[in-house]
């Protein structure tokens, strides 16, 4: 796998899907969420601060802020199918 | 009797169907976290009776925060005969994940699947029949807004007898098997509202003017019936004195001078901007705007280390503060829940709110645009304790509430046309009743008290001019008088007595004044030396002082804690203390 990059690098409107979700606090609350290995998900809004991006996974539309959405790992490609 | 939970994920629609089955009014609003406790009803059907038990929305078994805490508990508790689990039919792929958790708990499940009118609107085609071959249970589709399928939810609950058959499947696969959709993502209504209610130009500024507009409708529309009221009332009064004058003082002076006008104030005064405001509140909510003003305020959270869901609380907090304390649960973290607590006073509520219109009448007169000044005012001064909350917030995260900072996860739900008449008819019922409700516990003793203390002289002084005169010198360094500090000290069980009260001590024995606008009683205080001075003092000391009595209850039960109940009391009173002395002086030195 050697294109992947973090959930943050994601350019707006761009489908992308999940590689992993490196290990933190909040990465359990994230699975729950639907943010599995393999699932697509699209960045759509930034916050007016910037600093907390909204997300389209799993017919939610989910705020994280961004130093959460870091430690998720994405490629431009479903690695599972 | 046999148990039904209702059970599903947040914001789906489980509020709604338990009052669709109970018939009662549970609060329902568009955002994940508005149900924080568990509800209960008695449902009937066929001549048997069924208890439902409304649970705070769950993403799965495993909870994060105290109200997901709650509702677990009681799933797991083997207490149920029956479980309904809800789903959201236009966000299954992820719904369907709890739903076969549940199933694999091997409990009589029965599925709804809510919303289906939003799904079939976003091109999502689901098959009933096979997601409940899938998922081995009885699966029945509803529109619970509409009162639709309610009446099979009820059949099947009844019908349902107890067999345990787990479902085998993963949420993806069923998922695939029964959900057909070919919705776009990018190019819908709610990211095209998205686009301009949290962008980078508008996002903020939307939000104030919203903010500013609530109030003015809210300002505008409590003038007629303010005054209306209080000719109403006035009248009555007379009436009574007329037909008591030959009874004894205290029926005629307790009674009527005291307790009635007490509480015709109260009425008159604070019931019609608290009726007016809190269905249009209710509207935002209902819309799906709160989770967005989280979501815009983000950075600001961040830098001041609080929990961005706190704003969900402060909202709340608008509304009541004892309400906004306990929504404080959706935090998940304690330092942060504590942060939120505490900080939440700074909210002024539904009473504190109606007397900073009050009070800012006072340096505002009458005129073509009163109403808009004076909305612009009161936003101020939300807008200052809003500011107030941050500060404090940067304060205690780094003093005494220390810690990491953890995560900001939140749903954006999508915008749901709310239903403004049933909005406004349940709470303005709801918010009379609420409030004739308080005036009669509190009011009336407080007023009973008031005359008493405005009535029983110690060497032809009465005890009135005594207190107000002890606390004077100390109220006088803040910018008021001891009549206004004494108000709000006796105002603890209620916030909105405080101004009510001060009235009394000003119109004393003479008759009850008549008033047509909330503005108009501005000329009543500055008859009493108030200057825009003492306005401004008093309401910074409105907006920053102790909680009432109610919120420091919840605030105990909420924490288990006397050491953070006292802690909630004196923060705002200290701040406002401060704030008042300090405003004082600039005014003097300054001007």
């Amino acid at each position: 796998m050697d294109n992947v990059i973090s959930l943050t690098a994601v350019p707006i409107n761009t489908a992308v899907f999940i590689f992993d979700i490196k290990k933190s606090p909040c990465r359990d609350r994230l699975y729950e969420l639907g943010f599995t290995q393999g699932t697509r998900v699209v960045p759509l809004h930034i916050s007016p601060g910037r600093s907390a991006t909204a997300y389209f996974v799993k017919g939610a539309v989910i705020a994280l802020r961004n130093s959460d959405a870091k430690n998720i790992y994405v490629n431009a490609e479903d690695s599972l199918s | 009797m046999k148990k039904i939970l209702l059970v599903g994920n947040p914001n789906t629609g489980k509020s709604t169907i338990f009052n669709a089955l109970t018939g009662k009014h549970q609060h329902t609003g568009n955002w994940s976290g508005k149900t924080v406790g568990n509800a209960s009803g008695i449902m009937k059907y066929k001549g048997r009776e069924f208890e439902i038990i409304d649970l705070p929305g769950i993403y799965s078994v495993n909870p994060m925060s105290e109200d997901e805490r709650q509702a677990v508990d009681c799933l797991k508790s083997g207490i149920a005969n029956l479980i309904v689990v809800v789903l959201d039919a236009t966000c299954l792929e992820r719904n369907l994940i709890l739903a076969s958790e549940i199933s694999k708990m091997c409990t009589n499940v029965i599925v709804c699947v809510n919303l289906i009118d939003e799904a079939e609107k976003k091109g999502i085609t689901i098959d009933i029949d096979k997601l409940s071959e899938m998922l081995k249970t009885k699966v029945i589709p509803a529109k619970a807004r509409k009162g639709i399928g309610i009446d099979e939810l009820k059949e099947a609950i009844y019908s349902s007898n107890t067999k345990c058959s787990r479902c085998c499947c993963s949420a993806d696969c069923i998922y695939k098997n029964c959900v057909y959709s070919n919705s776009s993502v990018t190019e819908n209504r709610d990211r095209k509202i998205d686009k301009i209610l949290t962008s980078r130009v508008f996002g903020i500024p939307i939000m104030l003017f919203m903010l500013c507009c609530i109030l003015w409708i809210t300002i505008w529309g409590a003038n007629y019936p303010s005054g209306l009221l209080s000719s109403f009332f006035s009248r009555i009064e007379k009436l009574l004195l007329y037909y008591f004058a030959d009874s004894p003082i205290f029926v005629k002076g307790l009674l009527i001078e005291g307790v009635f006008r007490t509480l015709s104030w109260v009425v008159a005064v604070m019931l019609p901007p608290m009726a007016i405001f809190f269905p249009l509140f209710t509207i935002l909510e209902d819309l799906g705007y709160l989770p967005r003003i989280a979501f815009n305020l983000d950075h600001i959270f961040k830098k001041v280390n609080a929990h961005s869901k706190m704003i969900l609380s402060m909202c709340m907090g608008l509304g009541c503060n004892a309400a906004g304390v306990i929504s404080t649960r959706i935090i998940e973290s304690r330092k942060e829940r504590l942060i939120a607590v505490i900080t939440n006073n700074f909210m002024p509520c539904n009473g504190r709110f109606s007397s900073l219109i009050m009070l800012a009448a006072v340096f505002i007169s009458g005129g073509m645009f009163a109403s808009i000044k004076v909305a612009l005012a009161v936003t101020a001064a939300i807008l200052s304790g809003v500011l107030i909350t941050f500060i404090v917030s940067y304060v205690l995260s780094n003093t005494i509430l220390k810690g990491e900072q953890s995560s900001f996860i939140l749903e954006l739900p999508p915008y749901r046309m709310p239903q403004p008449i049933a909005i406004i008819r349940r709470s303005i019922r709801e918010r009379i009743v609420y409030v004739l409700f308080r005036a009669v516990v509190v009011a009336a003793p407080a007023g009973a008290l008031i005359w008493l203390l405005q009535n029983v002289t110690v060497n032809d002084i009465t005890l009135l001019s005594y207190i107000a005169g002890f606390l004077d010198p100390f109220a006088q360094l803040m910018g008021m008088d001891g009549y206004l500090l004494t108000a709000f000290i006796i105002g603890l069980p209620a916030n909105e007595i405080v101004i009510p009260i001060v009235l009394m001590c000003y119109t004393g024995n003479s008759s009850l004044i008549e008033f047509n606008s909330l503005s108009e009683l501005g000329i009543l205080l500055r008859a009493h030396n108030w200057t825009y001075i003492t306005a401004i003092c008093a309401m910074i000391f409105s907006l920053n002082h102790f909680p009432c009595a109610t919120t420091l209850l919840t605030i105990k039960k909420e924490t288990g804690s006397l050491k953070w109940t006292v802690v909630s009391f004196l923060v705002p009173t200290v701040v406002g203390i401060m704030l008042c002395m300090l405003a004082n002086a600039f005014f003097h030195i300054i001007i």
